[in-house]
């Protein structure tokens, strides 16, 4: 057996080329195979982490119609100021942060311009950052201050728009008793937040603002929960007991999970999409190795031939062939391994950036357009014995094959 | 002599007695009094008509024109069907607060609601309320008469209205009424804050069933340069008993 070992790796060092161009052929494929799977497993957390950073909270208070009819943003199913203020005052005590937050739909223009339609949330800027990042994404002017008259517009509103910083916004909406409102409001700020449905769609001014123009009366729509170690459960338990203890039985609530169910079923098809994915990955790398290897094999047939005719046994070519794909696939998938990681190192701190390529493209992902990778040992290691076994396995057939031939003829073979 | 003279105090006497009438009548012309008068003329029991509407979007070099037929009875049932070649099949059905709208190739009807009844109707400068509102003025504003004024060779009364009820679509208007035929000539839709948003002008009225009734309407968007739709209406029935089976679901998704 040793032997045959020797022999093997021996081939390994004669034939440097094609060890080589295989090694580097299943490299490849390995380090395509871990690439991918880091960015598809980034993009999946990185959704959950936006939808929750700057779309949702960990869960939030409403009305139970609001909570039915939430993508309307209705104004007459909210929760009125008494409410609000002990809903608040539950958050205290549940050791949460906690933003209430009125949502309405707007038209939006410029210069007497066409209209756009977006969303906009009266919050109270210093509660809201407390629970959302919008703050920590200004990239130009400054975040709301609570008396503050103007609005916050993202940068795809102010692209769309053609508007500036400084410069005036109309805004026309409805008031909570449904009377037409029109406002002109200063950009004091724009965001670009890493969550496109917010960067398409959201607009803020504050509570202040809202409650001089649109008859608010104290009102919200919603109260937004952030729990400090990022767990729902708890704390949607005890603030749950605390609704029911203060006969807030209108009121309900709704988890990120629940609002968005929606889009985690497509997560969920999408991982599976991404299985398929990485399988059809799987099958392109595992054909490649086939491929080199029984070309590999056959090329050597002649060679096989001469060794069965100096008295080695069958079943040991078999082995000798069997012990040199496993050594390709050991070189292959270690060099993958190295590539893919290097890949992911890049990925992990750069990305790869498909703004120019995809721009107002809906990737189903709440994602920026930078596409960065998460580290995933498990699949660098599934990766790893991957390519190798792969190797192993595809040797076989064709060396099986190769032992049938008559020695002659192997001899013979071209 | 005496007979002439009469006859000469008796027609002076009914000359004054008739300035006397109509000056009595005019002094007491109120706000109210012209809303009411033009409410009347706009206010029907029910209406049958072919409507164009022709949509101009300013950016637009070709303007858009829709035609449809509509039937209402009240303010409460509507049934309108779109006959353009780009729409034909598309129908309304409005019945009370609900709007239900079903599509030329659509299977079954889906109901607007909410905050869709406040979007444009078929990217006109309507929207689905505005075109949908049979109710009196008066009953929603306060009148006050603030001066008169020349719409064309017409001479109209300003009024501004202001409304009393807090749950309203324009908490401010201010009208052109014609002084002879009381029909609102011109009307301006303000937004809470003052601001002008929309204004409607008549350009035809025409007079059926006694009933001095705006045939062609100029709505312009205040907030979207050259954004304007024009509204006609042919083969106006007004106040004619209509069946009642238009305005069902079941014909709605026939």
């Amino acid at each position: 057996m040793k032997n045959i070992v020797i022999l093997a790796f021996k081939n390994l060092t004669r034939h440097k080329k094609r060890t080589i161009i295989t090694s580097i052929a299943i490299a490849f494929g390995i380090a395509l195979l871990i690439w991918m799977d880091g960015m598809l497993k980034w993009a999946d957390n990185e959704s959950k982490r936006n939808l929750k950073n700057y779309e949702f909270g960990n869960f939030i208070v409403c009305t139970k119609e609001y909570a039915d009819d939430r993508k309307d943003f209705p104004l007459d199913s909210v929760i009125e100021k008494p409410e609000v203020e002990k809903v608040l005052i539950i958050a205290e005590n549940t050791g949460c942060f906690s933003s209430p937050r009125t949502g309405f739909r707007s038209m939006m223009s410029y210069k007497r311009g066409f209209g756009l339609p977006y969303v906009v949330f009266a919050i109270d800027p210093e509660l809201d950052a407390k629970v959302f990042k919008i703050k920590d994404n200004i990239i130009q002017g400054n975040y709301l201050d609570k008396n503050s008259e103007g609005i916050l517009i993202s940068a795809y509103c102010k692209k769309e728009l053609g508007i500036d910083i400084g410069e005036y916004i109309i805004m026309e909406t409805r008031t909570k008793y449904n009377t037409m409102q029109a406002l002109r409001l200063k950009v004091t700020g724009i965001f670009d937040c890493p969550n496109p449905i917010v960067n398409k769609n959201q607009l803020f001014i504050t509570r202040t603002m809202a409650e001089n123009n649109l008859q608010l009366e104290g009102m919200a729509s919603e109260i937004a929960f952030r729990t400090e170690n990022g767990d729902n459960q708890p704390a949607l338990n005890k603030v749950k007991t605390l609704l029911a203890s203060k006969k807030l039985t209108l009121l309900t609530t709704q988890t990120w999970q629940e609002y968005g169910s929606d889009y985690l079923a497509i997560s969920q098809t999408k991982k599976g999409g991404s299985k398929i994915m990485i399988f059809l990955i799987f099958v392109i790398v595992a054909v490649g190795i086939i491929n080199t290897m029984t070309m590999s094999i056959f090329e050597r047939v002649r060679e096989m031939g001469m060794l069965r005719a100096l008295g080695m046994r069958d079943n040991d070519v078999i082995k000798c062939f069997i012990i040199e794909a496993a050594g390709l696939g050991l070189i292959g998938s270690v060099m993958g391994l190295f590539l893919g990681v290097c890949l992911t190192i890049y990925g992990v701190n750069v990305g790869l950036d498909f703004t120019s390529s995809f721009k107002d493209m809906d990737f189903g992902y709440r994602t920026g357009t930078i596409f960065y990778n998460e580290w995933n040992p498990g699949m660098m290691l599934a990766a790893f014995i991957f390519g190798i076994l792969c190797s192993v396995l595809v040797s076989i057939l064709p060396s099986k094959k190769a032992v049938k031939m008559e020695i002659t003829d192997s001899i013979r073979y071209l | 002599m005496k007979k002439q003279i009469t006859a000469l105090m008796k027609t002076l006497t009914a000359t004054l007695m008739a300035t006397f009438l109509i000056s009595a009548q005019a002094l007491a012309i109120t706000p109210e009094g012209i809303l009411s008068k033009a409410d009347d003329n706009s206010i029907y029991q029910s209406i049958k008509y072919i409507g164009t509407m022709t949509i101009n979007k300013g950016t637009r070099k070709k303007p858009r024109i829709k035609t449809f037929n509509a039937i209402a009875r009240g303010n409460d049932k509507a049934y309108i069907e779109f006959t353009n070649p780009g729409d034909r099949g598309t129908k309304y059905l409005k019945l009370g607060d609900e709007l239900w709208v079903k599509g030329a190739y659509a299977e079954r009807a889906d109901k607007i609601s909410g905050h869709k009844l406040r979007e444009s109707m078929m990217g006109s400068d309507y929207s689905y309320e505005d075109s949908m509102d049979n109710e009196k003025l008066i009953d929603k504003y306060n009148p006050a008469l603030t001066g008169s004024e020349n719409i064309g060779n017409k001479e109209c009364y300003i009024l501004e209205l202001n409304a009393k009820v807090k749950k309203i679509t324009y908490s401010r208007l201010i009208m052109w009424v014609d002084k002879e035929q009381f029909v609102p000539l011109k009307i301006q839709y303000f937004a809470l804050s003052g601001m002008l948003l929309k204004e409607m002008v008549v350009q035809e009225v025409k007079t059926i069933k006694g009933k001095y009734f705006p045939v062609k309407v100029k709505m312009e968007d205040k907030q979207r340069e050259g954004s304007y739709t024009l509204f006609e209406m042919e083969s106006v029935v007004l106040d004619e008993p209509v069946n009642e089976s238009v305005f069902s679901k079941k014909n709605l998704e026939k």
